[in-house]
C-alpha cells in the first residue's frame, strides 16, 4: 500500500499550523499599531480610551480583515493561473490584469482627480479589459500553442498599459496628481475602512470560492489539452471560467490595494513546497500563507516607522528575497 | 500474473464473434492540417471492431496518430464522420466521452511535481463532477490501477522522476483508473524495454479479456504481430488494408506498406518473426 495515509497526516498537521499562523497574525495585526505608543495596544485601554477602541474597531479590523482578504485573493490566484499555463512563472500581471489596473487608476487620478472609488471602479475595468484584449490578441496571433500565445500578447498588451501610465505620469500635476498615482501604484491599505472592505466582498468572496471548489480540478486542466481533453474535460471552456475567476479576484483586490507584486508568486512556490503540487493542497495552502503574509507586511508597514511604508513594498522585498532564498535551497526542481 | 517476454500472439478466436460489430466507424473522413497542403487523410473509410485489439500499423507520418486524435473527438473531420457505437462523436456530452474513451499518449509534460498516485487519480475525473474532489473509493480505485500495471510501488514517486518508459506504465495506469470502453493507445511501446513491452502486452490481453476494445498505432510490425487481433495497415493517409493479424502481417502487404522488401516468418510456436532489408 502507499502512503497516502502517513503523508497526509503530517499534511494535515501542516494545515492545522498554517491555520493557526493565520489567527496569531490576524491577533496580532489588530493589536499592533503605533498608537498609543510603538507596539501592543494595552488592552485595558480599551474600557478607558474611546479613541483605542475606534481605532482597533474601526481602522484595524477592517483593514487587517482587508489585508487577509488581500492575500488569499493574490495567492490563490496566483496558484490557479500557475496551473492554468502550466508554468510556475506566472503570475497575475503576466496577462494583462496588473498593468491595466495601473493605467485605470492613474486614468482615473489624472483625467478627473477622481475620488477613490471611481479611481477603484476605473482600475477594475481596465484590469479586466487587460485581460480581455491579451486574450483576443492571443487568439490572432498565428503560431506557437495557447500558453506561449496568451503570455506573448500578456507581455506586448502589459506594455501598452505601462507605456499609457508613463504618459499619464508625464502629464500629471506634480503637485497632487502625480503623487497620488505613485502611492497607488507602490499599492497600500490605508485608504480601506468598513465600506471598502464591504465593497469587495461581492466580487472576490465569489471569485474565490469558485478557485477553491474547482482545486482538483484545476489539476486537470494543468495537463496538456488533449490529456485534458481525453479525460473528459473541456479545457478551453474550463479554463476560461478559472481565468475569470482569478482575473476578478485581482483585479479587485488591485482597485483597493494598489499593485502588491510578488504574492501571487511567491506563495504558490511556498504552498506547494510545504504541502503537495495537487491543488487539494496547494489553493488551500496558499489562501492561507497568502493572507498570513499580506497582513504581516501590512502591520511591519504601519507600524515600523513613523511613516507607513507602502505595502507594495515590503510584499516585492520580502517575496523577491523569499523567491532567490527558495530557488537556492538544494532539492528545488522547476519543471520548463 | 503472466509476465513472459515471449509474449504469443492473441486469438481472436477465443472472443464471441458477436463482440466484433464496429465500436468506432470511421466514414469518408477528410482532414489536413494546412489548408494550403495536401490533406492528411482524404476520404478515409474504417471499422474498428468492438471487444478486440486493433493496430493501426504504419510508417512513421502516414498519418496514425491524426486518425487516433480524430477518433478521440480532440481534432474534428472536415469531411465524413466519425461515430461511437453508432452515435456521433459530435453528440455525445464531454463526461461520457471520458467515460466511453480513454487515451494513452505517446509521452506526456507534466509542469508540477505531482505524485504518481495523484497522477494516476486525475483519470477519475470522468466519473466525478466538476466541482466534486476524489474520495478514498477513488484512490483505491487509483491504487487497483496502479497495481494492475506492476507500478503500486511508484505510488508516493514524483511522476517528473521516473523514467520514460515507467512512466509510459503510470499514463496507462491512468486510463485503466479511467475504467473506459475503448482504450486509445499512441505508440505505447516506444519508451519501453523488453521486459516492460511484456508487461505492456499482458495488460493489454487481460483489458481485451475484460471486455474493453484496444487500439492502438505502432511503426512496429512485431509489436502488432504479438498484441492484435486485427492490424490496420496504413500508408500515406490510407488504409491499405484491414483484417485479421495473420492476414495483415505478411510478407506482400508490409514491403506494400513500408516500401522496403520485408519479409515474415513463422517461427515454431506460432510467433511470426518480421525483417527488412535495407537498399544498397
Amino acid at each position: 500500500m502507499s502512503q497516502d495515509s502517513n503523508g497526509a497526516f503530517s499534511l494535515r498537521r501542516r494545515a492545522a499550523l498554517v491555520a493557526g499562523a493565520v489567527v496569531v497574525v490576524a491577533v496580532l495585526a489588530v493589536l499592533i499599531g503605533r498608537y498609543p505608543r510603538p507596539g501592543f495596544i494595552p488592552l485595558q485601554d480599551l474600557g478607558r480610551d474611546p479613541l483605542a477602541a475606534r481605532i482597533l474597531f474601526g481602522l484595524r479590523l477592517p483593514r487587517v480583515l482587508a489585508a487577509l482578504l488581500v492575500g488569499a485573493a493574490l495567492a490563490a490566484s496566483g496558484t490557479v493561473l500557475q496551473m492554468l499555463f502550466a508554468n510556475p512563472l506566472v503570475e497575475p500581471g503576466l496577462v494583462g490584469v496588473t498593468q491595466g489596473a495601473a493605467f485605470g487608476a492613474a486614468l482615473a487620478i489624472v483625467a478627473f482627480s477622481a475620488p477613490p472609488i471611481v479611481v477603484q471602479l476605473s482600475a477594475a475595468f481596465f484590469a479586466a479589459a487587460g485581460l480581455g484584449v491579451s486574450y483576443h490578441v492571443a487568439r490572432k496571433i498565428r503560431f506557437g500553442g495557447w500558453v506561449l500565445r496568451l503570455v506573448l500578447s500578456g507581455i506586448a498588451v502589459s506594455a501598452i498599459f505601462s507605456a499609457g501610465v508613463g504618459m499619464l505620469k508625464y502629464v500629471a500635476d506634480p503637485m497632487d496628481q502625480l503623487p497620488a498615482i505613485t502611492f497607488w501604484m507602490l499599492g497600500g491599505l490605508w485608504a480601506i475602512g468598513w465600506r471598502e472592505l464591504l465593497y469587495l466582498l461581492p466580487t472576490v468572496l465569489p471569485a474565490l470560492a469558485v478557485l477553491f471548489a474547482m482545486r482538483w480540478r484545476a489539476n486537470l486542466l494543468s495537463l496538456n489539452d488533449r490529456v485534458a481533453f481525453s479525460l473528459g474535460a473541456a479545457p478551453g471552456r474550463e479554463r476560461l471560467v478559472l481565468l475569470a475567476c482569478a482575473t476578478v479576484a485581482t483585479a479587485a483586490v488591485t482597485s483597493v490595494a494598489g499593485i502588491v507584486g510578488w504574492v501571487g508568486l511567491l506563495i504558490p512556490h511556498i504552498a506547494r513546497r510545504l504541502f503537495r503540487a495537487d491543488g487539494r493542497w496547494s489553493v488551500p495552502a496558499s489562501i492561507g500563507l497568502g493572507a498570513a503574509f499580506v497582513a504581516a507586511c501590512d502591520t511591519i508597514g504601519r507600524s515600523l516607522l513613523p511613516g507607513e511604508i507602502p505595502l507594495g513594498i515590503l510584499t516585492s522585498l520580502f517575496g523577491a528575497a523569499g523567491f532567490v532564498i527558495l530557488l537556492a535551497r538544494p532539492g528545488f526542481r522547476i519543471e520548463r | 500474473m503472466n509476465r513472459t517476454s515471449e509474449p504469443t500472439a492473441p486469438s481472436a478466436s477465443t472472443h464471441d464473434p458477436s463482440s466484433t460489430s464496429p465500436i468506432i466507424s470511421v466514414n469518408h473522413v477528410r482532414f489536413g492540417y494546412d489548408a494550403a497542403a495536401a490533406p492528411v487523410l482524404r476520404d478515409l473509410c474504417l471499422d474498428l471492431p468492438g471487444g478486440v485489439v486493433t493496430a493501426l500499423l504504419g510508417p512513421n507520418g502516414c498519418g496514425k496518430t491524426t486518425l487516433l486524435n480524430l477518433c478521440l473527438g480532440w481534432l474534428q473531420p472536415q469531411a465524413g464522420s466519425i461515430s461511437l457505437g453508432g452515435r456521433p462523436l459530435t453528440g455525445i456530452a464531454r463526461r461520457d466521452m471520458g467515460r466511453a474513451l480513454s487515451l494513452v499518449p505517446q509521452d506526456e509534460h507534466v509542469p508540477f511535481e505531482y505524485s504518481v498516485l495523484e497522477y494516476v487519480l486525475l483519470g477519475r475525473a470522468p466519473h466525478l463532477g466538476t466541482l466534486q474532489i476524489p474520495d478514498r473509493s477513488h484512490v483505491r480505485a487509483a491504487e487497483q490501477a496502479l497495481e494492475a500495471v506492476g507500478a503500486l510501488e511508484w505510488a508516493d514517486r514524483s511522476v517528473n522522476t521516473i523514467s520514460a518508459g515507467e512512466k509510459q506504465l503510470v499514463m496507462a495506469a491512468r486510463s485503466l483508473a479511467q475504467e473506459p470502453s475503448v482504450l486509445l493507445m499512441d505508440e505505447p511501446s516506444s519508451h519501453l524495454d523488453p521486459a516492460n513491452t511484456a508487461r505492456l502486452l499482458d495488460l493489454i490481453r487481460r483489458l481485451s479479456a475484460r471486455g474493453v476494445t484496444v487500439v492502438f498505432t505502432t511503426h512496429d510490425p512485431g509489436l502488432a504481430a504479438a498484441a492484435a487481433h486485427t492490424v490496420a495497415l496504413m500508408r500515406a493517409g490510407e488504409i491499405l488494408f484491414c483484417g485479421p493479424a495473420d492476414d495483415a502481417i505478411t510478407s506482400e502487404r508490409l514491403s506494400a506498406t513500408y516500401g522496403v522488401p520485408m519479409e515474415v516468418h513463422v517461427v515454431p510456436g506460432g510467433r511470426r518473426l518480421v525483417t527488412w532489408q535495407t537498399r544498397s
